[in-house]
């Protein structure tokens, strides 16, 4: 959690355009990799993304902190838009899709092609997952956060993150593993 | 293997957004302006007053529109009514028959008025009655009680 994100929050709830600025710095790249990870292009996670904090700057007084962070509040954002999005433009992403992910940190690694494809092998395998389970997976194990920030963001209880949790990684652990005999 | 995709996992971190793309998108975002209601204060307590009192305020109003209209079409039916009654309709006499109901009303309200002592009074009152006095066959109304009674609902 960023160090006195509460205070910055207030600030921006009151207007204050550089407190919401120094949210965004930091969440960017949670909340993008998050959306990256679920719809698997690089351009549409990027739409995806800034229609995420548009959201939030424009309906940050909604906010309240209630103990949990405001990435929780930003994450079940992008949790929503990026559902819209499948349920409007695309219903399923082929594997061929996921083949084509553009998987660039920060364009410099575009030329390490050994960890874009062990990448596009994980993505892949996370794609498999039910869409629950796959927020789960990204924002426990690629993002780190606490198990009372997931059950906010994704609307359930602790017990049942727990448990979707526990399913989550069994499942993608058949599924890397099946991957790997069949290659 | 599962340390090894927990692990596997963690790398995936590493992913971040292209800076132009960052720094486009938090201009375009910081120089949004806030929707209206967004930029409204808050409004906590007295908000909340305050909507509750317009909201009582124009269930008053309302009200008091609906007794008018009401009362404005009383006052109209009953000018209809009287004036269009049929020629042979003694209209004194009904006006002197609903006062003499009016007056049976009052009666009957006098008599609730009198029944409604309160127990406790009643109780005491009927307690300080000596009830070893010899009873009066050709008059059995105890006129003891009668004006203990009457005392009592006064």
């Amino acid at each position: 959690m960023l160090e006195d994100e509460q205070n910055l929050v207030k600030k921006a709830q009151d207007g204050e355009i550089q407190a919401f600025g120094s949210l965004y710095d930091y969440y960017l790249p949670k909340i993008y990799r998050f959306v990256l990870l679920k719809v698997s292009h690089r351009e549409e996670a990027e739409d995806l993304t800034h229609q995420a904090f548009l959201k939030a700057w424009e309906n940050i007084e909604q906010y309240d902190f209630r103990g949990y962070s405001f990435g929780s509040w930003l994450y079940r954002i992008a949790r929503n838009i990026t559902v819209d999005y499948y349920r409007g433009v695309k219903l399923e992403v082929s594997t061929e899709d996921v083949n084509e992910v553009h998987l660039a940190k920060d364009n410099s690694l575009e030329e390490d092609t050994e960890r874009s494809l062990e990448w596009q092998g994980l993505v892949e395998s996370i794609k498999k997952l039910k869409e629950v389970e796959q927020d789960v997976i990204i924002m426990r194990f690629v993002e780190d956060l606490p198990l009372k920030d997931i059950a906010k963001a994704i609307g359930k209880s602790e017990g049942a993150v727990k448990v979707i949790q526990h399913r989550a990684i069994k499942n993608l652990k058949n599924i890397v593993e099946s991957k790997e005999e069949n290659v | 293997m599962s340390k090894d995709l927990l692990k596997n996992l963690q790398t995936l971190r590493e992913i971040t957004p292209r800076r132009e793309y960052a720094a486009q998108s938090r201009a375009a975002i910081l120089s949004t302006p806030k929707s209206f209601y967004a930029t409204q204060p808050k409004q906590f307590g007295r908000g909340v007053i305050w909507e509750s009192l317009s909201l009582g305020l124009s269930t008053i109003m309302s009200a008091a529109a609906v007794l008018i209209m009401l009362g404005g079409a009383t006052g109209i039916l009953r000018t209809i009514v009287f004036n269009n009654l049929a020629p042979g309709v003694d209209t004194e006499g009904i006006i002197t028959e609903a006062g003499a109901a009016s007056k049976d009303i009052d009666i009957q309200l006098n008599e609730v008025r009198y029944y409604n002592i309160p127990d406790t009074k009643t109780s005491a009152t009927l307690e300080a009655i000596p009830t070893d006095a010899p009873v009066d066959n050709n008059n059995p109304k105890n006129s003891d009680i009668d004006r203990a009674l009457e005392e009592a609902s006064q």
